[in-house]
């Protein structure tokens, strides 16, 4: 056999070799710069957004895509607390009633341009009133724009609560209610409700492009769009004539990387700067490399096990208070949460200023489960369904792997169970039309109001296909919190939830499971990000670092 | 010619092929390491939930990542350590075997005798509805397995019993195209003729000469049939489509570990390497068992 | 000639109608209907089905509202170009390392490259990538973990093959981000490649070394003709046709990995679509997108059926 062609194939080798080698060695240093460069942010997000205007949509990956990025809202909350302050506007008076709502506006707000629109003046009183109309008015030529819905806006029944708008200067607003409201403020400090460009819906509409009005955003805040591909990657580039911050990131990334791993992965190759939900396991893994950092806020959110009260034998009472007995919470923090999660005792969670503390806590008892299965006629157990939800949600980061712990629990007191579960939108669908026995669920806040855990998840009337899973009414906890809502004493709105609270922990219509800090796993070399309790990351003031100056 | 004698000879024909696919095949070590390795695999799978040491499904909360025993922290307990939820994955793993063979023996059993009856009925059809079959049966051969597979699991929604039926689907079109032509060729071929002449019904035509013909062929595909049963079940676990969590199967613990692939590599690493042992040694066998009984090699 | 390449298009058109039957049947899950249908009948229905088809309504996403063509061929090139690039490798390193063994055929270097070879095949690919990506990309950081490019690059998508607009495009990156583009393609296509690329270079081997027994060769050896000249010469084009079928059947492969090496690698292509439709039931994106991968690899099937008609005047049979 010759071989000549072996001389050949080698120098072929030696060839491929040096060009992988050059690619090899050539890239580090760019895919390097580039993580360490002063004007790039990667942000690894895990989802979609479902829409870019957050009226439309109340997702948390629609929040993060818009509100405090691309949005601002006539006043919102002092970043990483729940503290209201001023934003675009400046100033408010409430009158006496509690009805009317005076607001004065910044005049040096400029809006964001792209290739549609130019703004011709700063924001003012029309931008207001154009927002919440749009939102308020079955008649605005907005309100069907690409058959879209306001979810939070009716969700809060503002378009009831809301008497009449007003515009009393060139940056004056006034907003009647027809009713006192306490938890008003919180609501328009809410990311849902941002204030938009009339000019440019005028600008559109002229153009006969009304349709772009929501697809290429136009807002006010610190960055402005630039490009959206869904599932893979939303830009943004800095906007320098943002009113109050100036940030040193020139463009920000949002890598859309559904999958923890992968998010991980990204993260820990220097593909991002920030993830968010790390799994306990980053968390463990972060926690050993210096250059990574972790942000914690506590969270206004609560997990669930909650049980479908119209459903035997979940409709005893005694039935639910085993349940509550049977579950071995820590182990579930433990092994779901990695410890860094407080058990809960009911909807609201020590950061509420409403938190009741309650005498008896919930413990794990097994042997007074079983007996109160015995008082209650069901000592030969029964079969349960636990519906887990299919992702993964900052309160709970492992619907599965809870499940699987409290199908083992259960065991123990003669119940033997299944885990149910579907694709998201059915889940939800079917746990709201009350399929289930069991699920496994939680809340994130969209404002600081104690009320916004109570009325959505324990009323009456969210417990018909509302969000009220549980589907319990009962009449007296309804009543006490109806009242605290119309109070504006702060005490004496305590004094109500206190009785509520004491109420739930007798019922028992859920297990609740945990309170979660919203965490966040961040470069060294980033700085002033923030986590807001209500979930929402911030980046208006954002800064990057080289890497020397991090240590 | 006399049928009888034809018959003998043929018969004397195929003991010698017989004797002499023996002997190519106990030559053939890559074969012979693959029959052995999976017959030891089969016997963990069979005597699995007598040597496990755990439930698969029971969990030490306490324990979750213990690493192997031969790294530092591991320890003879969970001697090839333990998952996220403290779960011994020795005993996963055994579960999962005992799941990924027996499913996909019963894939291929099933897909095997369906495929068999079909091209058999087939091959003595008209020729244009057998043509039309046919086609058929190339369609689904040429989409590629997992499109199908995913098609199924669309339609019918995920789950393991779903994938299975998915997959036996998959396996169907090689069966039938394998008898059918097998049935075809031998129909034509000069001994039936001479047997049809001479009277022989069909049937006894059938069981006495067409079956034991096509058989090695068939054989053949099963094997490697299996193991694209095996690979599909754990590509679709792995996709999410297949197993669902907590079931201990390969492809899902391997989609389960990718979360803890820095931080505990041997979730991810022990129910991979299962896999391609597995499915290495089912390709060693089948290429042994072809290069053996292939008569067109064989000769 | 001509009958033979009807008998092809027959065979594929009746593919084809099979293939709508089955994604028409999918779109029938569809809660809300694909098209409107002016007809209650079923078999009516899947007519008008194919006439939408063929006027490019493909109908639209249940989910995202999205028109499922225009999101097909969205994600496309980033599946094509992946795919190209794996075939590349499948081609050249496949068949030569099929040629090393075959010039070797009987030493270690055979026995090595033939062990390897089984190896390879045997290896689950989703397995695969993952050890692929840890090495690599966590251990080692020579490779990304994930996507098309590095986001420092913003690369306005002109054709979508990244490759192609990152030399096309207007930026101010110069060849870095092309190279940055390739480094990205890198380990997916060797994860996409491994399978096919092992059966390859066996087939090649177990090709060469039925022809290097024929007479001709020797004929051609006591000639005094090189070893070399033998084996590119005469030799590897009388094997070209097996080995373009081969190639051809690798497809199916190539498509199968697609999917899962889309999902390891996060790669923003048709696989990733499918699945992420199929998980949302999106059922009109899930019969476009299988509609669209098999009617590909239909049509692919159809190109070298033509092209080994050429090749081998055997195969020229008149219609059955």
């Amino acid at each position: 056999m010759s071989f000549v062609s072996e001389k050949k194939s080698s120098h072929t080798k030696l060839l491929l070799l040096s060009f992988l080698a050059c690619l090899i060695g050539c890239q580090p240093s760019i895919s390097v710069d580039s993580k360490t460069g002063s004007n790039l942010l990667v942000y690894c997000s895990e989802g979609s957004p479902v829409s870019l205007n957050p009226q439309t949509n109340t997702s948390g990956t629609t929040v993060d895509a818009t509100a405090p990025t691309l949005f601002n809202q006539l006043l919102d909350y002092i970043p990483g607390t729940t503290e209201l302050r001023p934003s675009i506007a400046t100033e408010w008076s409430i009158n006496e009633k509690g009805t009317i709502y005076r607001f004065t506006l910044r005049d040096d707000i400029a809006f964001h341009s792209n290739e549609h629109f130019s703004p011709s003046r700063h924001l003012n009183a029309d931008d207001v009133i154009f927002s919440y109309n749009r939102q308020r008015l079955a008649n605005h030529p907005l309100h069907n724009l690409n058959g879209n819905s306001y979810p939070y806006f009716n969700g809060q029944g503002l378009a009831k609560l809301i008497k009449r708008i007003e515009k009393t200067g060139q940056y004056q607003v006034e907003i009647e209610l027809t009713r006192p409201e306490s938890p008003f403020l919180s609501i328009l400090a809410t990311p849902f409700l941002p204030i938009q460009s009339k000019e440019y819906a005028d600008t559109l509409m002229k153009k006969n492009q009304l349709e772009l009005y929501d697809k290429n955003p136009i807002g006010t805040g610190p960055f402005q769009y630039l490009a959206y591909e869904a599932d893979s990657y939303l830009r943004f580039k800095r906007f320098d004539k943002h009113f109050a911050f100036q940030s040193s990131v020139e463009h920000l990334v949002y890598s859309i990387t559904p999958d923890p791993a992968m998010r991980f992965a990204r993260f820990s190759a220097g593909e991002c700067d920030i993830m968010r939900y790390p799994l306990p396991v980053h968390n463990k893994l972060a926690a050993q490399d210096n250059t990574i950092e972790t942000i914690q806020t506590p969270a206004l959110n609560v997990a669930y096990w909650g049980f479908n009260t119209q459903k035997p034998p979940l409709n005893e009472p005694k039935v639910r208070q085993a349940l509550n007995f049977a579950v071995n919470r820590k182990a579930i923090a433990r092994a779901v949460y990695d410890n860094q999660a407080i058990l809960a005792e009911g909807p609201l969670g020590p950061s509420s200023w409403a938190y009741a503390i309650s005498q008896d806590k919930i413990i794990y008892n097994p042997e007074k489960a079983r007996q109160l299965l015995q008082e209650a006629g069901y000592g030969e157990g029964f079969n349960l369904d636990i519906w887990a939800m299919p992702v993964q949600r900052a309160y709970n980061p492992n619907a599965r792997k809870m499940a699987e712990m409290i199908q083992q629990d259960l065991l123990e007191i003669g119940i033997t169970s299944n885990i149910v579960s579907y694709q998201w939108g059915t889940f939800l669908n079917r746990v709201a039309a009350g399929q289930h026995q069991t699920v496994l669920l939680g809340w994130s806040a969209d404002n600081a109001d104690p009320d916004n855990f109570l009325t959505p998840l324990l009323s009456c009337a969210a417990s018909n296909n509302g969000s009220n899973y549980s589907r319990w009414c009962h009449t007296e906890f309804d009543n006490i919190i109806l009242k605290a809502r119309q109070e504006s004493d702060i005490e004496k709105r305590k004094l109500y939830y206190q009785q509520a609270q004491k109420i739930l922990h007798f019922e028992k219509p859920w297990l609740p499971i945990a309170h979660t800090p919203n965490n966040l796993l961040i470069k060294n070399t980033v700085k002033d990000v923030n986590l807001s309790p209500l979930g929402t990351i911030n980046f208006e003031g954002v800064t990057i670092i080289s890497k020397e100056d991090a240590f | 010619m006399n049928y009888a004698k034809v018959n003998g000879l043929a018969h004397r024909l195929k003991l010698f092929k017989a004797k002499a696919s023996w002997q190519m095949f106990r030559q053939n070590y890559g074969a012979v390491f693959g029959a052995a390795v999976i017959i030891i695999i089969i016997l963990l799978a069979i005597i699995g939930p007598w040597i496990a040491p755990y439930d698969p499904a029971q969990q030490f909360s306490n324990k979750s990542f213990q690493p192997p025993v031969w790294n530092i922290g591991g320890s003879f307990s969970h001697f090839l350590g333990t998952d996220d939820l403290g779960r011994d994955l020795f005993s996963r793993l055994l579960h999962g075997a005992r799941l990924s063979l027996f499913l996909s023996a019963f894939i291929v059993f099933v897909s095997a005798i369906v495929g068999v009856l079909i091209g058999a009925f087939t091959a003595f059809l008209p020729p244009i509805l057998r043509s039309v079959v046919m086609r058929v049966m190339d369609l689904m051969l040429s989409l590629p397995s997992l499109i199908l597979a995913i098609t199924v699991v669309a339609i019918i929604g995920p789950g393991i019993t779903n994938a299975a039926y998915a997959v036996i689907l998959v396996l169907i079109p090689q069966f039938v195209k394998i008898t059918q032509s097998g049935i075809s060729q031998e129909l034509n071929k000069e001994y039936s003729m001479a047997a049809k002449l001479d009277g022989a019904s069909q049937n006894r035509l059938l069981f006495k000469h067409l079956g034991p013909n096509i058989v090695p062929a068939i054989i053949v595909q099963i094997t490697f049939s299996f193991s694209t049963a095996l690979l599909d079940i754990a590509a679709l676990g792995f996709l999410g489509l297949g197993a669902q969590p907590p079931i201990a199967e390969w492809g899902t613990m391997l989609a389960e570990s990718r979360s803890y692939i820095q931080y505990a590599p041997w979730t991810m690493a022990l129910p991979g390497l299962a896999i391609f042992l597995t499915i290495l040694s089912i390709n060693l066998l089948g290429d042994g068992l072809r290069d053996a009984l292939d008569p067109q090699i064989n000769q | 000639m001509l009958i033979s390449l009807l008998r092809i298009f027959v065979t594929a058109l009746i593919s084809l109608i099979g293939l709508t039957v089955i994604t028409f049947a999918i779109s029938l899950q569809s809660s809300i209907p694909l098209h409107d249908y002016q007809s209650h009948s079923v078999f009516v229905q899947y007519f008008e089905y194919l006439g939408y088809l063929f006027q490019a309504n493909w109908g639209t996403s249940n989910i995202t509202g999205s028109d499922v063509l225009s999101e097909f061929l969205k994600h496309f090139p980033a599946t094509l170009e992946l795919l190209l690039f794996a075939l590349l490798i499948v081609f050249i390193c496949g068949i030569s390392l099929g040629i090393v063994a075959a010039k070797n055929r009987g030493t270690w270097i055979d026995n090595s490259v033939m062990g390897a070879t089984l190896v390879g095949y045997s290896m689950p690919i989703f397995w695969w990538g993952l050890l692929l990506v840890l090495f690599f990309s966590l251990f080692l950081g020579i490779f990304p973990v994930a996507g098309r490019i590095d986001y420092q690059y913003y690369i306005e998508p002109i054709s979508r093959f990244m490759l192609v607009d990152t030399l096309i495009g207007n930026h101010s990156y110069g060849l870095s981000a092309f190279f940055n583009a390739l480094n990205h393609l890198i380990l997916p296509a060797i994860t996409l490649s491994w399978v096919p690329m092992a059966i390859m270079a066996r087939m090649t081997r177990s090709a060469l070394v039925n022809i290097l027994k024929f007479e001709y060769v020797r004929t051609a050896r006591s000639k005094g003709l090189s070893e070399n000249r033998i084996i590119w010469v005469h030799a590897l084009r009388n094997a070209l046709q097996s080995l373009l079928t081969i190639g051809g059947l690798q497809i199916s492969i190539l498509m199968t990995g697609i999917i899962i090496t889309e999902h390891i690698f996060a790669w923003p292509g048709v696989g990733n679509w499918l699945l992420r439709s199929v998980a949302r039931q999106d059922y009109p994106s899930i019969q476009g997108g299988i509609l669209a991968l098999s009617f590909m690899v239909i049509i692919f099937n159809v190109f070298i059926d033509i092209i080994s008609n050429f090749l081998d005047p055997k195969k020229r049979r008149p219609l059955a």
